[in-house]
Order: structure tokens, then C-alpha cells, then sequence
């Protein structure tokens, strides 16, 4: 479904150039959960903004779906995106002072979709994820943990080809990190495609995949047993 | 993203930053409040004026006495009255001026009517009968000016209602004795107002009216005439009666240049014209000064909106993470920019008509005119500032990279 070959991330200019990802080779199958580990300035986030079309590679092919990334136009970036990404952030990122039903919408707005359908849609998929209750608050009237699933319900909403999270349970409390575990765990269970980055190993053996990172070298890619919840 | 849901985004962006949406709005409120306040007021004075330049009669044609000399140099016009009885007596000979229908002849000068202490300053004017039927006066009581007044120099007056209001506010003027310097005079008639407003030679309201002798027997002391006034037999051949009255008086006055002549010939059309002109060119003068102040609140919409992208980073780079396209960002930022300038100019026309009103009314007293010319031109001024002054911050945020973006702490 993706495949990175020679993968470098080189910022700075020369002379004082970092290295963020160094010959990175890699590829995930459709249904696949992985991890990212590493420590703190392993380039983890790197390869997770060129995986998700955020930023391009210096060197090296990025294959998703069978279409070489290189040959996407900077104005398709967004729709392509839209179609096959769908983000986690640490952060959130909702919109505040907005409903939670207008977040999970918004991509599908920006795609042109009709928003009574879109609306239908995401309520389905609150509902799933236990949160309708609270479609109708505004996002800073939620708890950080309900703020988490509903930017799941905001990527869910996509249909995404692959969920990129990056340290999706950083901001939260270790209860709510389980329940967040749990919804990624049914949602690869279902047959999503679940990338997660994290610094802790627990989170990590989570996932039935593991990459670790250091110094921007692909150090460790390892098929593990699932540490179910 | 369809044309519906940028509207609503934008509109909603706009009501979760109230406070900053009604800041950035205020320069726009209230110059386009200005420019309408302005440009309806400035129209207003000049129906006024028109009205009261309508209200003396109807075609006239109006000859002011000449310069004064002193000594080789010829002061304004007015300062001397040259005109007499014989430029009047040819004037009036239908072989001269055979479009003229009538003449009168007028002495005029502000002076202070007393009456039991009270005092009014008011423009003195010595007329003959026939001024009447030329300056299309009716009566509200008593009667006007008449031929014996004039033939025996009597002391009477017709005063215009404001004069009557001022110095009789409870009482009937009618057979009252006012003075004039040390002169009595009894009050004869009082004019049917006019409607007119303002001072001068053309508020008709404000003035009074002796017989033309006793003007100079007793008030100005034995001099010409300061204007001779005539009525053309119609508007058509309004040009023609002034140049037979221009031929006129240069054949009686014994000149051959127009340019030697202590005397100036003018006719409404022309005041019209002159004042319509000036009163024109005033308000689009303030207009303009008032048009600076919606740059200004151009500029402070840009400022803002600019402070608004760089808070808003995060969100923009959100909506770009998700989705939106460069275009997207741009025209939601644009249409809130737009649609600040428009309500903000919706509200400015609201609270410009609200000012128009109270001066108009209140203050300098004329018509209340609503300027549609005003209006359009501000809300299409509106938009197009909305345009160019959203532009800017539309473009920044539009080529903001997400992932920079996302970073923005
Ligand atoms: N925009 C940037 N400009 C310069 N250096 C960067 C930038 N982004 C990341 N880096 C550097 O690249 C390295 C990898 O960073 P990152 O991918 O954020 O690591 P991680 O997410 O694992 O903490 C770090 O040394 C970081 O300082
Ligand atoms: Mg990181």
C-alpha cells in the first residue's frame, strides 16, 4: 500500500545540515498496524509528515497506492490528502468554539460532499466511538479524552486508505490512553490501516509492528505479538 | 468546497472573533457613515438653495448696481448704487425690451426693526407694487406694498413671517408701529412664508419690504437702486430678454463695451448653474475627505485580518492537513474580509441616513435627502476595500505550509 525507498530528510543548509532521516526503506500492507518508536529527535515526526504528504522527502520515492508521490501536483496535495490520510495529532487540532459535528464534517466538506449526508455520516460515526451524545457541543466544552475521539471521528469520517497518529495519547490521562488504544485497536480490527508514533514502549506493543528509530536510521522493523487491551 | 459552505465558514469565523469582527468593522462603519451623512447633507443644502432661487419668481432676470470707484479702482460688485430711475423708465418701454414683462426696481440694505424692545436684524428692502406679482408673494394678512405708499412715501412695512414670528409671537402685527433708526413705520401685511431657510437675498421668509421712496427719503438717504429685477414673459426667450436688457441699459448709460459697465446682469438659470456648481463641487469635496477615512479603515481591516492569520495558524494548517486547498484558505479569508466591509457598510449607511436626518432636519434645516448615488457607490466602495485590503492576509494565509503550521505554538 506504501513503500519508501532511500528515504532522506535533510534540514538545514550545508554546513550545518541535520539529517532527519537517513536511507529509509520501508513498506506497509493494507490492514497492517504499525508503530514508530524512538526517542525525542529521531525523526519520527519526519517520516510521519512525508508519509502523510505534509512535507516532501530531500531524496528517495514515496509509493502510495501504487501512485509515485512525485508526480502529484502541489495543488492536488490537499485533495489527495483529503482522500487517503486521515491525522491523529497529539494536540487535537479541532476548531474550537465549533461543534463537534462541524470538525468531523470539514473534511468532507472541503471534498464537496453534500453536508445533510456528511452530517448523517458522522453521526454514525460518534455514535461508534460513543461520543453523540456530544455532537452538538462546541469542542472546548469536551474533555481532552472525547477531544481525542472526536479528531478519530474527524479521520474515520475520510475513509481513509491509512490513520496517521502521531503521539495520539500524549495529552491525555493513562485511562483515557487505554480507551484511545482500544478504539485504534477495533478500528485495525475492522480493517484500517493504523500507523501510530510514540515514545513509549507500552503504546508501541499496542500495534502488531514495530519500527524503531535513531539518529534518522531505521534501526529495528519487527513483527510482534499484539499487546491487546 | 462549495460557494454555501465558504460563506458559512467565514461567517461563522466571523462570530467566534466578535469582538475582533465589530474592530475591524468600526473604520469601515464609519467612513462609509460620513461619506452618506456628508454627500445627503451637501444634497440636501442644495435643493435647498434651488428651492430658494425658484421661490424669488419665476424668469427673472436680475441687474446689480456696479462698482464703487475709488479713486481708478473699481471695488466689488454692489458697493454703489448706480442704477436710477431712468435706467428703470427705459427698461420698462416695450420697444427696449419687448420680452420683459415686468420691472422692479429694488433698494436694499440690513438694518434693525424694533418693536416694545424686542429686535430683529433683517434685510430692508424698498420696493414698488410690482414687486409682488415678480417675487410671487401672497398675503397672509393685510396687503402688500401699493401705489399711493410709494407716491406719498409713506411709512408702512410688510414684514416676512420669521421677522413677524420674532417681533410679534402672540400678537397680530397688522397697524403696530416698529422703528426703523427714528423712523416709525406701521405694519401693513405680512408675507405667506416660503419655506425657504438660511440668510440673504434669497430667503424671502427674512426680509421686509418698504415702498421704495420712503427707502430713500427716510432710511438709505437719496440714493440708485441696488437692483432692478425683471420678469421675461417666459423661460424660452430667457436669453434673449437679457440681452435686450443688457442693450438697454448700455444705450442709456452711453457705453459701447459691456466691459465698461457699472452694472451686472445675471439671471436665474445662471444663479442656478453658478451655485448648483459650487454647492457640487463642496460635497464632493467632503465626500472625498470622507472617502480618505474608508482607506484608513481599509488599512485597519488588513491590519487586523493580518493579526488574524498569524493567530489563526494552527487552524489554517489544520484545514490544509484535512483538505483545504490554497484556494480555499485564500477565499475564506477574502469573503470574511468582504463580508466585514459589507455589513460594515450596511451598518454605516444605516447610522449615515440616522445622521443625515438629525442635521438635515435639526441642524441646518433643509430637506432630507437619502443620496442613492451615495449609497451604491459606498457599499461598491466597501466591497471593492474589502477586495484589496483582504487580499493581502488571504494570500499569506493561503501559502502558510501545514506542517509549519501544525508546529505554530
Ligand atoms: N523544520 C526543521 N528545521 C530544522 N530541523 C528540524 C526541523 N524539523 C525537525 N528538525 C530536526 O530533525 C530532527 C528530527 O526531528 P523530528 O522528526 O521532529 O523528531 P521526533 O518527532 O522523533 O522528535 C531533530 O534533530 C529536529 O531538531
Ligand atoms: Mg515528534
Amino acid at each position: 500500500m506504501i513503500t519508501l525507498k532511500g528515504i532522506y530528510k535533510i534540514y538545514g543548509d550545508t554546513g550545518n545540515e541535520v539529517i532527519a532521516l537517513n536511507n529509509i526503506n520501508l513498506s506497509i500492507e493494507s490492514g497492517e498496524y504499525v508503530s514508530i518508536m524512538g526517542a525525542s529527535g529521531s525523526g519520527k515526526s519526519s517520516l510521519m509528515h512525508i508519509m502523510g504528504l505534509l512535507d516532501k522527502p530531500t531524496q528517495g520515492e514515496y509509493v502510495l497506492d501504487g501512485v509515485n508521490t512525485i508526480d502529484i501536483k502541489e495543488k492536488e496535495l490537499s485533495s489527495v490528502r483529503n482522500k487517503y490520510i486521515g491525522f491523529v495529532f497529539q494536540a487535537f487540532n479541532l476548531l474550537p468554539r465549533t461543534t463537534v459535528i462541524d470538525n468531523v464534517i470539514l473534511p468532507l466538506v472541503y471534498r464537496g460532499e453534500n453536508k445533510d449526508i456528511a452530517e448523517k455520516k458522522a453521526l454514525e460515526i460518534l455514535k461508534k466511538l460513543g461520543i453523540d451524545k456530544r455532537a452538538y457541543f462546541k469542542t472546548n466544552q469536551i474533555s481532552g479524552g472525547q477531544q481525542q475521539r472526536v479528531a478519530i471521528a474527524r479521520a474515520l469520517a475520510q475513509e481513509p486508505t491509512l490513520i496517521l497518529a502521531d503521539e495520539p495519547t500524549g495529552n491525555v490521562d493513562s485511562k483515557t490512553t487505554l480507551e484511545i488504544i482500544k478504539i485504534l485497536q477495533d478500528l485495525n480490527d475492522e480493517g484500517h490501516s493504523i500507523v501510530i508514533v510514540t515514545h513509549e514502549d507500552d503504546i508501541g506493543d499496542r500495534a502488531k509492528r514495530k519500527i524503531r528509530l535513531k539518529d534518522g536510521l531505521l534501526i529495528e522493523d519487527k513483527i510482534i505479538r499484539q499487546n491487546r487491551v | 468546497m462549495n460557494f454555501k459552505d465558504l460563506i458559512f465558514t467565514s461567517m461563522h469565523s466571523l462570530n467566534i472573533n466578535f469582538g475582533r469582527t465589530v474592530l475591524s468593522a468600526l473604520g469601515i462603519i464609519i467612513g462609509i457613515a460620513s461619506v452618506i451623512a456628508l454627500i445627503s447633507v451637501g444634497q440636501g443644502a442644495q435643493s435647498k438653495i434651488t428651492q430658494n432661487i425658484q421661490n424669488l419668481g419665476s424668469n427673472l432676470i436680475i441687474v446689480t448696481s456696479g462698482n464703487a470707484k475709488v479713486g481708478n479702482v473699481k471695488q466689488g460688485i454692489g458697493t454703489a448704487n448706480t442704477l436710477n430711475q431712468n435706467d428703470v423708465i427705459a427698461l420698462q418701454s416695450r420697444n427696449n425690451t419687448p420680452d420683459v414683462i415686468a420691472v422692479s426696481p429694488v433698494i436694499s440694505k440690513s438694518g434693525q426693526l424694533i418693536y416694545q424692545g424686542q429686535n430683529a436684524v433683517t434685510l430692508i428692502e424698498g420696493v414698488t407694487p410690482i414687486a409682488q406679482s415678480v417675487n410671487d408673494i401672497t398675503m397672509a394678512k393685510g396687503s402688500f406694498i401699493t401705489e399711493p405708499d410709494v407716491k406719498d412715501s409713506l411709512p408702512v412695512i410688510v414684514l416676512g413671517p420669521t421677522v413677524s414670528e420674532e417681533l410679534f409671537p402672540n400678537s397680530n402685527p397688522i397697524g403696530k408701529l416698529v422703528t426703523i433708526g427714528n423712523t416709525f413705520f406701521t405694519v401693513i401685511g405680512v408675507t405667506q412664508s416660503k419655506g425657504s431657510a438660511g440668510g440673504g437675498a434669497y430667503n424671502q421668509d427674512n426680509q421686509v419690504a418698504v415702498p421704495i421712496s420712503t427707502a430713500q427719503n427716510e432710511l438709505f438717504g437719496n440714493v440708485g437702486y441696488s437692483t432692478i429685477i425683471l420678469q421675461a414673459s417666459s423661460a424660452n426667450v430667457m436669453n434673449q430678454a437679457t440681452s435686450e436688457v443688457e442693450n438697454t441699459l448700455m444705450r442709456v448709460q452711453g457705453i459701447t463695451n459691456i466691459n465698461q459697465a457699472n452694472f451686472n446682469i445675471t439671471n436665474q438659470t445662471q444663479i442656478l448653474t453658478t451655485l448648483n456648481t459650487i454647492t457640487g463641487t463642496f460635497t464632493l469635496l467632503l465626500g472625498g475627505i470622507a472617502g480618505i477615512s474608508l482607506i484608513v479603515g481599509g488599512i485597519g481591516i488588513m491590519n487586523i485580518m493580518l493579526v488574524s492569520v498569524t493567530e489563526r495558524t494552527r487552524e489554517i494548517g489544520l484545514r490544509k492537513a484535512i483538505g483545504a486547498k490554497n484556494s480555499d484558505i485564500l477565499y475564506q479569508f477574502l469573503v470574511e474580509a468582504i463580508l466585514i466591509t459589507v455589513i460594515g457598510g450596511l451598518i454605516g449607511v444605516i447610522i449615515g441616513i440616522f445622521i443625515d436626518y438629525i442635521v438635515a432636519t435639526y441642524i441646518i434645516k433643509v430637506p432630507f435627502i437619502i443620496s442613492s448615488l451615495a449609497i451604491i457607490l459606498s457599499i461598491t466602495v466597501s466591497i471593492t476595500i474589502g477586495l484589496i485590503f483582504g487580499i493581502f492576509p488571504a494570500y499569506k494565509a493561503s501559502r502558510l505550509s501545514p506542517i509549519e503550521a501544525l508546529r505554530y505554538e
